[in-house]
């Protein structure tokens, strides 16, 4: 079976006409209680739209700037701590919502290229109000990928990989990412007309243009009114032989409300310029390591272990399972023992081809700097992630804490 | 008149890419130029490193043999470097291959006899390299493109 390519279209809700509500709060006589925000949503790894593993899931509510009743509400949104900004497929937007257009400082029409580290994805900047909980992001920049009716991709855009414009190579209806910075882009940006990142789109063909901050995607968490300093996602531990499905919660804000302080965890600070930290394994270290939902797996070393050869093909196939651990350290002096596992991801696979949470994959990470800390680190962990120049539980971000 | 017409022709077609990774050194300019970046350039014994600064930040390295060939090339940067201009001819490949054996998101290791390409890191933070193991000069270990 390839999971990479089997292929299910998961369904989109659609419930329009559902954004106004929430809130609530105060009401009462005479006690002055501040207002309750609900700043939890739920989080589910599953098979998701396009049947890949270890893909961590939520839905987002999008809605037609300064409308309250123009909404709908997407489901298996990846959400991703290695990247920034909100990003769905233009296929799973309803047309109904007429999202407008961004344009840029020329009155050119405004796109935006990402380029992951494993393809790219390229669309429309568009203007929406996002919900997620009772939290709300107005009149946010976000990408509508693979949008009928888009020019042509640039060259300099399509340049980094492989094209991931629809639900089946994406993997999900879209991604929301909650990494350590504001911005995806940032001052480069303001100052430069990058290619690949966004591009101006008059009828003669696109050109990088340079974008304000205010024009780039944001981290949709900065935009909150409250809750707006980082994001906790927590996830449940899982067995050895994996799980068809895990359930966990993302919450928005760290030390803002009873739900989520930091309490005991431990604060690593980031380099504010890459998010990357150290980690130590085998007595050596690796300084650009990071934590990163979006990864399927924990991918270290070349050669550690054997490769696999059917489904799991990328992966790391030990003999026998590997039972390992490594130390991070924080810029701020921390450091955190952690566990992990590598095991057999074939025999994960051909024993349980119906299960799609694994806590044990592990794979080749050619750099030799770098451990990236994926999925698996996050099962079983309440990993908080702090934005860059917000103080968060009396520490401020960027940083990670678990 | 037929001359006309191909003059005209051979005006409009686009120049093919010009292959760096397996190219000759000449082609480093070719990258530097569609790069738009600076250039360094370090020469040792056995190689010599191309260093291409990008606007974004990111640095582009190439590694030419005694020969003139390029050999490896390397990244590190805020951004992904333009692989189709740096990977030049075995481009294509690369994307065939890394559709092709995709389980997931995440770092990129592809190895196969005719090239080696390794993509890691994330938004903000990139870092890889390529290369042809045959190109690769008597006595240069892949280590030391970087």
């Amino acid at each position: 079976m390839n999971r990479w390519f089997a292929f299910a279209l998961a369904g989109v809700f659609l419930s329009l006409g559902g954004c106004g509500g929430g809130g609530g709060g105060g009401g009462g006589s005479g006690t002055v209680t501040p207002p309750t925000i609900q700043n939890t949503q739920p989080l589910i790894v599953d098979a998701g739209p396009a049947n890949y593993v270890n893909i961590l899931f939520t839905s987002v509510t999008v809605c037609a700037p300064g409308a309250s009743t123009n909404c709908q509400t997407i489901d298996h949104i990846q959400v991703d701590t290695g990247s920034t900004g909100l990003r769905i497929m233009g296929s799973v937007l309803s047309p109904a919502l007429a999202l407008p257009q961004a344009i840029d400082a020329n009155g050119n029409p405004l796109y935006n290229c990402v380029q992951f580290v494993d393809g790219y994805s390229w669309g429309s900047v568009r203007t929406a109000d996002v919900r997620f909980a009772d939290e709300r992001a107005s009149s946010m920049p976000i990408q509508v990928i693979g949008d009928t009716g888009n020019p042509a991709i640039p060259t300099s855009c399509s340049s980094s990989g492989p094209p991931e414009n629809t639900v089946a190579t994406f993997g999900a209806n879209g991604i929301l990412g909650l990494g350590l910075f504001q911005y995806d882009c940032g001052s480069a940006c303001v100052t430069s007309a990058l290619p690949g990142t966004y591009y101006g789109c008059p009828s003669s063909g696109c050109r990088p243009v340079a974008v304000s901050l205010a024009q780039q995607l944001p981290n949709p968490v900065s935009l909150f009114a409250t809750d707006n300093n980082g994001v906790i996602i927590d996830l449940p531990a899982v067995p050895a032989i994996g799980a068809a499905t895990v359930s966990g919660t993302l919450i928005f804000g760290i030390g803002t409300q009873a739900n989520n302080s930091l309490g005991n965890a431990t604060v690593f600070k980031v380099d504010p310029n890459t998010g990357n930290l150290r980690t130590v394994f085998n007595n050596q270290a690796y300084d650009n390591s990071y934590v990163d939902a979006g990864s399927t797996a924990i991918f270290f070393g070349t050669g550690f272990y054997g490769g696999c050869s059917g489904a799991a093909l990328g992966l790391y196939c030990p003999a026998s399972t590997q039972n390992l651990s490594a130390s991070l350290r924080g810029a701020n002096g921390t450091s955190g023992a952690i566990s992990f596992s590598v095991a057999n991801a074939d025999l994960l696979f051909a024993n349980n081809p119906a299960f799609n949470v694994f806590n044990n994959l592990g794979a080749p990470n050619s750099d030799a700097t770098s451990f990236d800390w994926g999925l698996p680190f996050f099962l079983g962990r309440r990993v908080y992630t702090a934005l860059e120049g917000r103080t968060a539980g009396g520490s401020t971000g960027p940083f990670v804490a678990f | 008149m037929r001359l006309v017409a191909l003059a005209l022709a051979m005006s409009v077609v686009p120049l093919p890419a010009v292959a760096a990774l397996g190219g000759d050194e000449p082609t480093v300019q070719a990258d530097q130029a569609q790069i738009r970046g600076t250039l360094r350039v370090s020469r040792t014994a056995r190689f010599s490193v191309h260093e291409i600064q990008a606007p974004s930040g990111t640095a582009v390295r190439e590694y030419v043999s005694p020969a003139g060939k390029v050999f490896g090339v390397a990244w590190q940067g805020p951004a992904m470097p333009d692989l189709r201009q740096v990977l030049g001819e075995h481009f294509d490949r690369y994307v065939e291959l890394v559709r092709s054996r995709r389980t997931g998101r995440g770092p990129v290791s592809i190895e196969e006899p005719g090239l080696v390409v390794q993509s890691s890191g994330h938004m903000r933070a990139f870092v890889g390299k390529a290369y042809v193991p045959g190109l690769l000069p008597q006595g240069v270990a892949a280590e030391e493109i970087k």
